[in-house]
């Protein structure tokens, strides 16, 4: 059997957690377990390692035994704001209503002979159009 | 371009054409077992898991008609089909000698055997509870169309009859603990299907992309491989679970759904007015297509339906006035999936059958479906 912890070596050492569960680890990993080298969960045994490389914890109890590598991840992992600024979508959205607007103005302005004031809205038509489509001059 | 405009269309302005489906979902752990991924390490695993599936048991058939799937037993076949009804997921089979599922859906029962039944008639309503995915309790709730609200009440009450707070592994700081961290807290995945044929045309949605991680969000394709988003389907969700609460979760959720369906149905009333005869030349195609092919391949059909899917929400084509033609295109696509096809079929095909039946089956529904201009 290969150890449980590393899966690299053979197991040589049986280690029975406070829930009963047994882990077959291997000479070294036995070792560093016993000098307090690897951060375990006491109550299932997981150990950090295992934890940072998986993303997953083994029980309840881990969120204690490894509370500062979890808090770590969780401001990573969730680091997003919902209440944060207005998101650039509704920002957007407001820029579309506007363009609309304009545009339907300008169109009326055309047709009513205004022309001075077509032109001023067509050049923030114009604008407008860039900030909604920032990438489509690029493409 | 000619100057062609295409004429006879009228931009559909319905929400549902824009945003098809709403998903919630619970994560949940039982505080004095060992989470799934360890519990396979447990010697009395068995015992544990078969206590979990009595909590559950015994608490959701006093609900609706739940169909109750041991992992361990079904077959393959029917795994994939469950996965393909998204269901089950495809983690459930990571742990499949811990993992059981409860499902309920509106079309009723459905039978264990491969075979048996011919496949689900539509469902509007589907609830499915998971036992040891990657956490001990997933709870799921799906619904037809965008009602965040409605499928959060259906899968609090869900959670209430099965979830006793005080069996549960719950933090005083954190909220409610769970296998991987990033579902810490509430353990809510609010999510809704979109399908953005015009948004996604302009490229706007990966540009945007950054912006909803800002946002504690994600947007990521709905069917494809990786990140693509095969036939332009979309899924919105949030990614923070932690630090809010439900409300403003899903508040956060129904604001930037709001967002893209506005700009959606903007884009697509430019889309008709600028697409000319080469929009109307794509979607008729794909209609040809579908309504003659002998044999066609998942991801052609897929694409081809989603050309319909924009004809219909352009209005350039529609089918009989009773009928929810976009929706019954929306279920096809499940319908004609590899699993799927071999259930409706009643035996295992190969892929080259299974492109031949699918052909022959769909065509034959959508021709039923009488799309015209």
């Amino acid at each position: 059997m290969l150890c449980n912890r590393c899966g690299k070596e053979s197991a040589v050492h049986r280690v029975t957690g406070k829930d009963g569960t047994n882990r077959y680890l291997c000479e070294g990993c036995y070792r560093a377990l016993k000098d307090g080298k690897v951060k375990v969960c006491p109550q299932c045994g997981t150990s950090l390692s295992q934890f940072l490389n998986t993303g997953l914890v083994g029980c309840a109890h881990c969120y204690e035994a490894f509370g500062e590598e979890i808090w770590n991840y969780l401001s990573r992992a969730q680091r997003g704001r919902i209440d944060g600024d207005e998101a650039r979508l509704t920002r957007m959205r407001a820029l579309a209503r506007e363009y609309d607007k304009t545009k339907a103005a300008c169109e009326n302005a055309s047709r009513e002979c205004r022309f001075e004031e077509a032109k001023a809205l067509e050049r923030r038509l114009e604008e407008l159009q860039r900030k909604l489509y920032p990438t489509e001059e690029t493409r | 371009m000619s100057g062609f405009q295409a004429d006879g269309g009228r931009v559909r302005k319905d929400y549902e054409s824009v945003a098809v489906s709403t998903r919630i979902r619970l994560a949940r752990n039982f505080k004095d077992y060992l989470f799934p991924e360890r519990l396979l390490l447990d010697p009395n695993a068995a015992q544990r898991v078969e206590e979990m599936i009595r909590i559950v048991k015994s608490n959701l058939n006093d609900i609706d008609d739940f169909t109750f799937y041991d992992m361990r037993r079904v077959s393959d076949e029917t795994a994939e089909f469950l996965i393909e009804r998204r269901l089950i997921s495809r983690d459930l089979m990571r742990h499949r000698e811990l993992a059981a599922a409860f499902v309920y859906t509106t079309a009723g029962a459905t039978t264990q055997d491969f075979g048996k039944a011919a496949s689900f008639a539509r469902s509007d309503e589907e609830i499915s509870v998971m036992v040891n995915e990657e956490d001990h309790l997933r709870e799921q709730y799906f619904v037809k169309g965008f009602d965040l609200k409605r499928a959060y009440e259906r899968i609090y009450g869900i959670d209430e009859a099965i979830a006793d707070p005080s069996l549960m592994a719950r933090d005083p700081k954190l909220g409610y603990l769970t296998a991987c961290p990033t579902n810490v807290g509430t353990g809510l995945r609010a999510s809704v299907m979109m399908f953005l044929p015009a948004l996604s045309r302009k490229g706007f949605l990966e540009e945007l992309m950054p912006n909803f991680a800002e946002q504690g969000l994600t947007v990521r394709g709905a069917l494809g491989e990786g990140s693509e988003a095969l036939g332009d389907l979309y899924q919105i969700s949030n990614e923070v679970t932690f630090g809010y609460s439900e409300d403003e979760i899903l508040k956060a959720v129904e604001a930037r759904v709001d967002d893209l369906v506005e700009f959606e149905l903007r884009e697509r009333e430019l889309l008709l007015s600028n697409g000319g005869v080469a929009l109307e030349d794509r979607i008729f195609r794909s209609l040809g297509i579908l309504t003659n092919c002998r044999t066609i391949g998942l991801r052609e059909f897929i694409l081809r339906i989603a050309d319909l899917k924009l004809g219909v929400a352009l209005g350039i084509i529609e089918g009989d006035e009773a009928d929810d033609v976009f929706g019954d295109l929306e279920d096809l696509v499940t319908e004609m999936r590899p699993a799927n096809v071999n259930r409706l079929h009643g035996k295992r095909l190969t892929e080259d059958e299974q492109n031949i039946f699918r052909a022959e089956c769909a065509s034959k529904k959508i021709r039923k479906m009488n799309l015209h201009d």
